[in-house]
C-alpha cells in the first residue's frame, strides 16, 4: 500500500531541498527533479486499481483531513506524474538553451506537480483550494518564464484571471461552510443531502463550478488560455495544456458535481452545451493560427469540450468516451507541445510560416508530431479514434443525434488544422522559409527526442486500454462517479 | 481463420515497417520484401478463392465478393511494386514508397474482409493515413493537394464512423451482415449518407471528388495509378455496394427519391466529369477527371436497383480499376521517358515506343467503351440496367441515359484528343532520348492490357462471380448483346474497308507551302486546339470560368465559411483584460440564472 502523503510531502520536500544544495552543483536540478517525478509515476503507477483512504494524524473522517485514493484520482496522479516525468526528462537539454535559472524552474514544476497531486487526492474542500493555489501560483510563475515581455503579460492575464476564479472558489467554500458546518467533501455531500435545496447552495455551486470551470478553460471562461500556455516554456505548456486544466479543472469539476452535488439532467445539458461551445469555437480559432503553440492551446479549449461532451452525458458510454479522451489528450497534446518544444528549439521560430520540411532534418520530431496530430484529429488506429468514437456513440446512444454530429464537424475541423500543422511544418513549407537556416537543422539531443519517442509509443497503442470497455481499465473511474454521492460517502465517511 | 487473416495482415504491416527501417541505400532489400510480401497476399487470396463455403464470424466476413476484390487489390499491388523497380531509380523519396504500398495493401485486405464495423472503420481510416503519407513522398509541390485529400478522405471517415454509431445504435449489431436497415425515418437517411459519403469520398464521386484532380499534377503516376485510379475505387464501391446491398434492406419501391438522387449525382458526376477532363491540357489531370467521371457509371449502375445495372456497376469498378491503372501507367512511362506530361509539348512517340503506345491505345478503348473491350460490356450491362427502370413506369430513366451516353461519346473524344497528341502527329524534340520504357514497366502495362481483353472477350466469368457474390441473377441482359455487338462490327468492318480504300490510293507528301515564309512550331495545329472551341461556347465558359474559381468545389466552400466565422469569433478575442474578465461575469450570470429559483 502506497502511502498517499509521499505523493504531496515528497514534491514539496525537494522543492525546497533544491535551491539550498544547487548553488554549488550545477548538476543537482536536473538530477534530483528527474528522479523525484520518476518515483512519482512509479508510485502512481503502483496505486493502480487501490481504493484507500488515509486520515492525516489517524483522525477519522468528519474531524481530521482525509487524502482519498480511487479510481478517479488514481487516474489523474497516474496521468499527473507521467507527464510530468516525460516534461523533466524533456527540460533537461531543453532549459540550457535560452532559459538561465535550472534550480528555481525545478523547484517550481515540483511545486506544481505536488499541488495538482494534493489536489486530486485531497477528500476536504480548504485543502483542495491550498493545494489548487500553490499549483496555480507556481504555474503563473513558470508562465513568465522567460520573463520577456510578452510572457509576464501572459502570465499577468492567467495571473488575474486565475485569481478571479480561485477567489469564487475560496467565496463558495466559505458559504458552504457556513450552511454546512464542515468543510470534509464527504460530510458537506451527506448534509447537503438531507437539507433542502436553496438559493445559497445554488449560489455557491455556481461559484465553485465556474471557479473551476476558469480552470479548465470551457467557453467562455477561456480567454485566460491561448495567451497563457503558449508563453510558458515548452515542457511548462505541456504541463499545463496536458496535465494542469484537468487536475486543477475537470477533475475538480466533475468530482464536486458527481461526488457533492448530485448529477442530474440540467447540469448534463450545461456541460454538454458548453462542452460543444468549446469544442466549436476553440478549433474555428485554432484553424486560423499562424503560432504554432497558440494553434496547440486553442486546440486544448477544443478537446476539452469533448471531456466535458462525453462526461456530460451523464452515461456509463458517455463517462468512458470522456474519461478515456481526458487520458488520451494529456499524452498527445503534451507530446504536441514537447514537438513545438523541439521545433522552436532548433529553428527558433513559432511561426508556422518560417518554418518547413523538417521531415529531413528531424525524423523523430517529424514521427511524433505526425503521430499526435492524427491521435487529435481522431484517425484510427491511434488513441484518439476510440476515445471520439466512444463519445460519438455515446451521444447516439443516449438520444442525442446532434452531440455527434458536432463533434464529427469539430473532428474534421481539427484535422484540418492538423494538416496545416503537418503541411508547413513538415512535408512542405511556409512563405518565409528561411533555406539558410534549414541547412544547418539537425535532430534534438537524446534527452528531448526520448520523450517524444515514448509518449508516439504510447499514442498508438494506449488504444487497447479500451478492451473491456466499461469493465476494462477504465471501470473504476465509472464506478465512482456511477456512484454519485452516496457511494462516495460512504466510501469516505464508512466503516 | 480469423489466425490466419491476422497472421498475413501482420506479415504486411510488418513488412513495411521493415522497408521503412532499413536504410535507404539497400534498395534492392526493400523491393525483394515488398515483392514477396505482394506475392503472398496475392496467392492467399487466390488460394481463398478455391475455398468452397463462405466464412462469416463476428469479425470476418469471406465471401466471393470480398475474396474477389482482395484477389485485385494484391494484383494491383504486385503490378505496381513491379512498376515501381525501374519508374523510382531517381527518385529520392522511394525509400518510403515500398513500406506504405505494403501498409496499403494490408490495410485494404484487412477492411475488405472484416465484418466487424469498428475493424472496419480502423482499417478504411489507415487507408486515409497511408494515402496522406504517399502523397507526400512527392515532395514539398505536393503539399497543398495532400492536405486537402487527408481533409476530404480523412472527413469522410469522421462521417462514417457517425454512420457506423448510428448503425450500431440502430440495431444492437457491430457486425456488417447482421445490420439489416429498413428506412424508415431521417434518422435512417442520415446514416445511410454519413456512409455513403465515406464510399463517395473514397471513389471520388461527386460532390467529393476533387482532391483527385488536385493531386494528379504533382504525384507520380505510379501513386496516381495505385491508389485514385484502382484501390480507392475498388474500396469505394465496395463499400457503397455493402451498403446498399447488405447494411440496408435493399428496397426499390420505397424512397424512390433516395434513389432518385443517388442517380443524379451518378449522372452528374458522369457529365461534369468528363466535360472538365475533355479541356484539360495535361495529360495526367486529364485522365484523373476521367477517374472521376467514371465512378458516375458505378454509382448509376449500382443505384439503377436492378440485378443488370448492379452487376455491371461492379464489373465497371473492376474493369476501371484495370484500365485506369493502365492509362496512368502509361502516362508514367511517357512521363518517364520525356518528363513532359503538357499535351502540347508532346507528339508522335509511338514510333519510339510502340509498346507503351499499344497499351494505352487499348487502355483508352476500354475506357472509350468500344468491344471487344472490357469497358464496353460494363457499360453495356448499365444502360440494360437503365432500361430496365422504364418497366416501372418512371420516366426519368431517359435522363441518365442520355447523360451516361454523352459522357461515354466525350471520353472517347477526349481520348482521341490524348491518343492524337501524345502518340501520333508530329514528332516534337525533347531533351532525353526517346526510347521504349525499361522491361519491369512494359510487363506491368502488357499485363493490365491483357486484362482489359480477356474481360472483354471473358466477361461472362466476373460477371458469374460478382452474380454469385450479390445473389442477384439477371437473364434478360445478354438477349440483345449479340446484335448490338454485329452491329457495331459491322460498322468497324465497313470503316476498316473505306481506310483501306483510302490508304491503298497513290499519294505524295509534300512541304506546305505558306506564302515562301518560312514554317514555326507554332503554325503546327496540335492535338488539342480543337477542344478549346468547346471552353468559348457561351454556356460552357461560364461553367468552366466557375469551376476555374473553384466554387462548385465543396471543400473551398467549407473554407471560405470556416474562415469567416473564425474570422468573426476572433475579433471578439481582443486581448483586453476587462473585456474577458466581461466574459467569466457573463457566463456566471448565465449560471445563476439557470441554477437559482427566484
Amino acid at each position: 500500500m502506497v502511502n498517499l502523503p509521499l505523493f504531496i510531502i515528497l514534491p514539496f520536500g525537494v522543492a525546497f531541498f533544491i535551491p539550498m544544495v544547487s548553488r554549488k552543483f550545477k548538476w543537482v536540478p536536473d538530477v534530483l527533479g528527474n528522479i523525484t517525478t520518476f518515483i512519482l509515476l512509479l508510485l502512481s503507477l503502483m496505486t493502480l486499481n487501490q481504493e484507500h483512504v488515509y486520515h492525516i494524524g489517524g483522525w477519522r473522517a468528519p474531524f481530521g483531513i482525509v487524502l482519498v485514493l480511487d479510481g478517479l484520482s488514481c487516474l489523474l496522479l497516474v496521468i499527473i506524474n507521467l507527464i510530468s516525468f516525460m516534461s523533466s526528462l524533456f527540460s533537461i537539454e531543453y532549459l540550457e538553451k535560452r532559459y538561465t535559472s535550472k534550480l528555481r524552474y525545478y523547484s517550481l514544476f515540483l511545486l506544481m506537480v505536488g499541488g495538482m497531486n494534493g489536489t486530486v487526492l485531497s477528500g476536504d474542500l480548504f485543502n483542495l483550494f491550498v493545494f489548487m493555489e500553490i499549483a496555480s501560483i507556481a504555474s503563473y510563475a513558470l508562465v513568465g518564464f522567460g520573463c520577456e515581455a510578452r510572457e509576464l503579460e501572459a502570465s499577468f492575464k492567467y495571473l488575474v484571471m486565475g485569481n478571479v476564479g480561485s477567489l469564487f472558489v475560496l467565496y463558495a467554500v466559505a458559504l458552504l461552510y457556513g450552511k454546512t458546518g464542515t468543510l470534509n467533501m464527504a460530510d458537506v455531500a451527506r448534509i447537503l443531502k438531507d437539507i433542502p435545496y436553496d438559493n445559497l447552495i445554488a449560489f455557491s455551486f455556481v461559484l465553485i463550478i465556474s471557479g473551476f470551470m476558469i480552470k479548465s478553460a470551457l467557453v467562455p471562461f477561456h480567454a485566460w488560455l491561448p495567451d497563457a500556455h503558449p508563453s510558458a516554456p515548452a515542457p511548462i505548456s505541456a504541463m499545463l495544456s496536458g496535465v494542469v486544466i484537468k487536475a486543477l479543472g475537470v477533475y475538480v469539476v466533475i468530482r464536486l458535481i458527481f461526488n457533492l452535488f448530485g448529477f442530474n439532467h440540467i447540469i448534463s445539458n450545461i456541460l454538454v452545451y458548453m462542452g460543444i461551445t468549446s469544442m466549436i469555437i476553440g478549433v474555428c480559432l485554432a484553424i486560423l493560427q499562424w503560432d504554432l503553440k497558440r494553434l496547440l492551446a486553442y486546440h486544448s479549449i477544443s478537446q476539452m469540450g469533448y471531456v466535458f461532451c462525453g462526461i456530460g452525458l451523464g452515461t456509463t458510454l458517455g463517462i468512458l468516451g470522456g474519461i478515456f479522451h481526458l487520458f488520451n489528450h494529456s499524452l498527445f497534446k503534451s507530446l504536441l507541445f514537447l514537438d513545438s518544444g523541439s521545433i522552436e528549439y532548433e529553428t527558433e521560430t513559432r511561426d508556422l510560416n518560417k518554418m518547413g520540411l523538417l521531415y529531413k532534418k528531424m525524423p523523430i520530431t517529424s514521427f511524433s508530431t505526425l503521430v499526435a496530430s492524427m491521435s487529435i484529429s481522431g484517425i484510427p488506429p491511434f488513441n484518439g479514434f476510440w476515445s471520439k468514437f466512444i463519445i460519438i456513440l455515446a451521444s447516439i446512444k443516449a438520444g442525442r443525434p446532434i452531440v455527434a454530429l458536432w463533434a464529427v464537424i469539430g473532428s474534421i475541423l481539427t484535422l484540418s488544422s492538423f494538416t496545416k500543422v503537418c503541411r508547413y511544418s513538415i512535408y512542405g513549407k511556409g512563405e518565409k522559409f528561411d533555406k539558410e537556416k534549414w541547412e544547418k537543422l539537425k535532430e534534438v539531443p537524446d534527452f528531448m527526442s526520448i520523450p517524444l519517442i515514448i509518449l508516439s509509443i504510447l499514442c498508438i497503442f494506449t488504444g487497447l486500454l479500451l478492451i473491456g470497455l466499461e469493465n476494462g481499465i477504465f471501470g473504476p473511474v465509472i464506478d465512482v462517479l456511477k456512484g454519485g454521492v452516496l457511494e462516495y460517502i460512504n466510501k469516505v465517511l464508512g466503516d | 481463420m480469423e489466425k490466419t487473416i491476422l497472421i498475413v495482415l501482420l506479415s504486411g504491416f510488418i513488412a513495411g515497417f521493415i522497408c521503412r527501417i532499413i536504410p535507404s541505400r539497400t534498395k534492392f532489400i526493400k523491393e525483394i520484401i515488398s515483392l514477396l510480401t505482394s506475392i503472398f497476399f496475392f496467392y492467399f487470396s487466390f488460394f481463398l478463392s478455391f475455398v468452397s463455403t463462405d466464412y462469416i464470424s463476428e469479425f470476418l466476413l469471406i465471401d466471393r465478393f470480398s475474396i474477389f476484390i482482395s484477389l485485385f487489390i494484391s494484383l494491383f499491388t504486385l503490378l505496381t511494386i513491379i512498376y515501381g523497380f525501374s519508374y523510382f531509380d531517381n527518385f529520392e523519396n522511394s525509400n518510403r514508397y515500398y513500406s506504405y504500398v505494403l501498409w496499403t495493401l494490408a490495410s485494404s485486405t484487412g477492411a475488405i474482409f472484416s465484418n466487424n464495423l469498428i475493424l472496419f472503420s480502423v482499417m478504411w481510416g489507415y487507408l486515409a493515413i497511408t494515402l496522406y503519407l504517399l502523397l507526400n513522398i512527392s515532395g514539398e509541390e505536393n503539399e497543398y493537394p495532400a492536405k486537402k485529400t487527408m481533409i476530404i478522405v480523412g472527413g469522410s471517415d469522421s462521417f462514417l464512423i457517425l454512420g457506423i454509431c448510428g448503425l450500431i445504435f440502430l440495431t444492437g449489431k457491430y457486425t456488417i451482415t447482421e445490420t439489416k436497415i429498413f428506412i424508415k425515418s431521417g434518422f435512417e437517411i442520415a446514416i445511410f449518407f454519413s456512409l455513403i459519403s465515406a464510399s463517395f469520398a473514397k471513389a471520388g464521386s461527386m460532390p467529393l471528388h476533387t482532391w483527385i484532380p488536385e493531386i494528379s499534377e504533382k504525384t507520380p503516376s505510379i501513386i496516381m495509378a495505385y491508389l485514385p485510379a484502382s484501390l480507392d475505387k475498388l474500396l469505394g464501391i465496395y463499400l457503397f455496394a455493402r451498403i446498399l446491398l447488405n447494411i440496408f434492406e435493399y428496397q426499390v419501391d420505397f424512397h424512390s427519391e433516395l434513389w432518385f438522387i443517388l442517380r443524379l449525382i451518378g449522372s452528374l458526376t458522369i457529365v461534369c466529369g468528363v466535360l472538365m477532363a475533355i479541356v484539360q491540357h495535361n495529360m495526367k489531370k486529364l485522365l484523373s477527371y476521367h477517374a472521376v467521371s467514371q465512378v458516375g457509371y458505378m454509382v448509376l449502375g449500382i443505384s439503377s436497383a436492378n440485378p443488370a445495372g448492379i452487376i455491371g456497376g461492379l464489373f465497371h469498378m473492376l474493369n476501371n480499376a484495370i484500365y485506369k491503372s493502365l492509362l496512368f501507367f502509361g502516362a508514367g512511362n511517357v512521363e518517364k521517358i520525356t518528363k513532359e506530361v503538357e499535351l502540347e509539348k508532346l507528339g508522335g512517340l509511338s514510333k519510339f515506343m510502340p509498346i507503351t503506345f499499344l497499351t494505352f491505345l487499348i487502355g483508352s478503348l476500354s475506357i472509350s467503351g468500344v468491344p471487344p473491350f472490357n469497358g464496353f460490356f460494363s457499360k453495356y450491362l448499365i444502360y440494360q440496367g437503365l432500361f430496365e427502370g422504364a418497366k416501372s413506369g418512371d420516366f426519368s430513366w431517359i435522363i441518365w441515359i442520355i447523360c451516361a451516353m454523352i459522357g461515354s461519346a466525350l471520353t472517347l473524344a477526349s481520348f482521341l484528343k490524348i491518343v492524337h497528341s501524345v502518340f501520333l502527329g508530329h514528332i516534337k524534340e525533347f531533351k532525353n532520348e526517346i526510347k521504349e520504357v525499361p522491361v519491369s514497366m512494359r510487363f506491368t502495362v502488357t499485363i493490365l492490357s491483357l486484362l482489359c481483353i480477356i474481360f472483354g472477350f471473358g466477361f461472362i466469368l466476373p460477371v458469374r462471380i460478382f452474380e454469385m457474390s450479390t445473389g442477384f441473377y439477371f437473364e434478360r441482359a445478354f438477349e440483345y448483346l449479340i446484335p448490338s455487338l454485329t452491329l457495331i462490327f459491322v460498322s468497324l468492318i465497313f470503316g476498316f474497308i473505306i481506310y483501306a480504300i483510302f490508304i491503298s490510293v497513290k499519294e505524295r507528301k509534300v512541304s506546305t507551302f505558306i506564302g515562301g515564309e518560312k514554317k514555326f512550331e507554332e503554325m503546327e495545329m496540335s492535338g488539342t486546339e480543337f477542344y478549346k472551341t468547346i471552353e468559348k461556347e457561351a454556356f460552357f465558359s461560364k461553367m468552366y470560368s466557375g469551376a476555374r474559381k473553384k466554387i462548385f468545389d465543396l471543400y473551398e466552400n467549407f473554407k471560405r465559411i470556416i474562415f469567416y466565422i473564425g474570422e468573426g469569433i476572433r475579433a471578439t478575442h481582443t486581448g483586453v483584460l476587462p473585456t474577458y474578465l466581461t466574459w467569466i461575469l457573463a457566463g456566471c450570470i448565465l449560471l445563476f440564472v439557470i441554477f437559482m429559483k427566484f
